[in-house]
């Protein structure tokens, strides 16, 4: 239609321009202007969800191995798949025969041509670090029998034989960063400068507030939490201005983030509050800011994800596990002998009650302290949840997934003491909890 | 309230000054839809400049030569060599988007430096870009130097029988363009949000150049249309400032949409018949001298 009303003389040159003007636009108009869209929960294959063993001594490996991950991002920089690539060096650590290899900026139409070269390259197990660029792994899982394929979760839970599912239980650590958030607020104000609403952020941020929410009922104090998305994961400046107008508006003096750019940080610092962090240890591996900001944060070592993988992998399992939710209760002991499990907090280099700021410590009661190392001990031994702990109140926010609505403000959804389903977790937990307080 | 206005204004700046650097290459006839990629290599070189040598003056200085020399590149194959524009400026944006992406990773995180001081709130740059608009409005309506890039503009074959070199004057217009969006590549880096991560502009260039077109070629409207988009953004942000007429993600829309209505109006007979003085002539085709 535009080049018909275009005059002849700059026809040419206009359409051009019009063209590019427009594909431009249209490009950020769609990736700008919609909130990231959420997969609903297809499950193809009823996931079996087994309680899967704490892996400690590394199998011996007499043949080698290749385990290939093909990162959606960049490497360099990035807490998400620095965490994976960590992780993929640390495998290959422990063990002398396993290479790890990989592919950066992996985009879904690239993962199955990047797979099937590293296949064809010697690759014995292949991950694609997020779902939306792994997923289609599992179209040639019955290609390579002989291979492990495995793809982070988000909200789908599909699964096949050969083709397995992961994610740590995060949310674990998240809760007792809530502790220390609850604690440390003088204003009474927490923000979480976050991307959309999908069941992981919501199950992550559930985690969040339950621990700030037993820091205030322990201390007596009213704390309000504030949650205001920004439309995705990646969007700089716009987590910046959330950020600002969370503290300008919202009086917030502690601040997190459920988003992926370094720019909430920074207005932590400049604003002088204190930031709490996730995903990784953001002070001591990659040094972006000091502990008189970062509060605490949680560092995620997929190397126990991936070390499970690679022991059924190393036993000749036909039939592997396909979900893999492994959290605080599993660990894998590294090259350098030192324990990692799934998650734990941590702050620049320290971990548990250490990671404590030592700037922050002083505004923290004994008691939350005593409480984040009895709950932190206790879920390590795994006698202790956050979730099956708590009853989960809907707060009548969340996400509408095809068969499951948000339940009304209100509602007990699970009563306290009941152990909720990896299943449920994973994909239909969809409502935030009681009590948080959603911004326009 | 006036935190909303900073925040508008502040959005605005990197517009205004971005697209001041391609009105002046598109008044002498060359198009640069590289804006992009010109705009990430400042920012991204000038965040490195400042955080490996703590010098804001250096990471502006890097950021405004690079974003020069991306120009000079630019020119060279539409000028020289006489290219397609279109296919030049797009190869710039690619390789603006590969490079920096590269480049910049080690550098990914926070800029650590004091923050610039503002004046009244308002970043110090947004002074410079009202400064900037009324200088370029001037040099290009009041002198002879302006008269020259329009001439080249309008039709480079009478400008050059007329005794002006057309293939200097267009190599002044895209290189300080690109110096120009190089410099709003670095405010954005340096001060708007001193954080690198890769593709942090997230189309902020393409805004820019739309803005170009919205603005009839006048550096005045061209401001005005800045200050709006950059309102119309933050909007999006918060919606509350005019509950519940739109949402969120609604708002983040009008600025697109009005970028298309307006490149839909300048397509009418109306426009051309009207204003269609305003567009140079001789917009984006090569000039090879007989």
């Amino acid at each position: 239609m535009i080049s018909k009303l275009l005059p002849k003389k700059h026809g040419a040159l206009l359409r051009v321009i019009g063209l590019v003007v427009i594909t431009a636009l249209m490009v950020l108009g769609t990736t700008m202007c919609a909130p990231a869209a959420e997969e609903p929960p297809v499950v193809e294959e009823p996931p079996v969800v087994e309680e899967p063993p704490v892996v400690e001594e590394p199998p011996v490996v007499e043949e080698g191995v290749t385990l290939a991950i093909e990162h959606f991002s960049v490497i360099e920089g990035t807490t998400w798949s620095g965490a994976h690539d960590r992780a993929g060096k640390r495998i290959a650590e422990v063990y002398p025969n396993v290479d790890y290899v990989f592919r950066e900026e992996v985009g879904p139409d690239l993962t199955n041509p990047y797979a099937e070269e590293m296949i064809a390259d010697g690759a014995d197990i292949v991950i694609g670090n997020a779902e939306f660029m792994g997923m289609p792994l599992k179209d040639i899982a019955d290609k390579y029998p002989e291979v492990y394929f495995g793809s982070i979760i988000a909200s789908d839970l599909s699964t096949k034989r050969n083709f397995i599912r992961l994610f740590p239980r995060q949310y674990q650590a998240l809760y007792l960063e809530g502790l220390i958030a609850g604690a440390l607020t003088e204003t009474g104000n927490i923000g979480i400068v976050s991307a959309f609403p999908s069941v992981q952020v919501i199950r992550r941020q559930n985690g969040f507030i339950l621990g700030v929410q037993d820091a205030a009922a322990l201390l007596d104090k009213d704390v309000n939490i504030y949650v205001k998305y920004v439309g995705d994961w990646y969007l700089p400046t716009e987590e910046r201005d959330i950020a600002e107008t969370l503290i300008t508006q919202y009086d917030v003096d502690v601040l997190t983030q459920q988003t992926d750019s370094g720019s909430p940080l920074d207005v932590a610092a400049e604003q002088g509050i204190w930031f709490v962090g996730k995903d990784m240890d953001i002070v001591g591996f990659y040094g972006w800011s000091d502990t008189d900001t970062v509060a605490v944060s949680f560092d995620t070592r997929w190397e126990v994800l991936y070390n499970y993988m690679l022991s059924e992998f190393l036993a000749g399992e036909e039939n592997p596990t396909t979900v893999l939710y492994l959290g605080m209760e599993s660990f894998m002991v590294l090259a350098d002998g030192s324990e990692a499990p799934t998650v734990d907090i941590m702050n620049d280099n320290k971990v548990g009650v250490d990671a404590i700021s030592p700037a922050a410590l002083p505004f923290i009661p004994d008691e939350i302290v005593d409480l984040v190392e009895k709950t932190r001990a206790d879920m390590m031994l795994g006698t202790w949840d956050p979730f099956t702990e708590h009853a989960f109140v809907s707060n009548g926010t969340g996400l509408d997934l095809a068969d499951t609505p948000v339940p009304a403000a209100g509602t007990e959804v699970k009563a306290a003491g009941e152990e909720p389903t990896d299943e449920w977790l994973l994909s239909q937990f969809n409502f935030d909890v009681e009590g948080v307080t959603i911004l326009e | 309230m006036w935190e909303f206005f900073i925040r508008s204004l502040d959005a605005s700046t990197i517009f205004t000054i971005a697209a001041l650097g391609e009105l002046i290459g598109q008044r002498s006839g060359i198009l640069n839809v590289g804006i992009e990629g010109v705009m990430l290599f400042g920012a991204t070189l000038g965040f490195i400049t400042a955080k490996t040598t703590g010098s804001y003056l250096l990471g502006f200085l890097v950021g405004i030569a690079v974003g020069g020399l991306i120009g000079l590149l630019h020119g060279f194959f539409s000028i020289t060599l006489g290219g397609d524009q279109v296919v030049s400026g797009m190869g710039i944006w690619i390789l603006g988007f590969g490079l920096t992406t590269y480049i910049g990773s080690p550098y990914t995180g926070p800029l650590g430096m004091e923050r610039i001081p503002t004046i009244l709130g308002l970043s110090p740059f947004f002074f410079v870009a009202i400064a900037l608009t009324i200088i370029i409005w001037f040099i290009l309506s009041k002198t002879s130097l302006g008269l020259r890039i329009r001439s080249v503009g309008e039709s480079p074959e009478v400008a050059e029988v007329s005794g002006i070199s057309v293939a200097k004057t267009r190599y002044l217009c895209v290189v300080g363009g690109g110096m120009l969006m190089g410099f709003a590549g670095a405010i954005f880096s340096l001060d708007y949000n001193p954080v690198w991560s890769y593709n942090f502009l997230l189309g902020r260039g393409f805004i820019a150049l739309a803005l170009v077109f919205f603005s009839m070629w006048n550096p005045f409207i061209l401001l005005g249309g800045s200050i709006l988009f950059g309102t119309l953004w933050q909007l999006s942000l918060n919606p509350q400032f005019i509950p519940g007429l739109m949402s969120r993600y609604k708002w983040r829309t009008v600025p697109f949409a009005i970028t298309l209505g307006a490149l839909l109006l300048m397509s009418t007979k109306w426009f051309r018949t009207k204003w269609g003085a305003a567009t140079p002539e001789a917009l984006g085709q090569p000039y090879v001298k007989d």
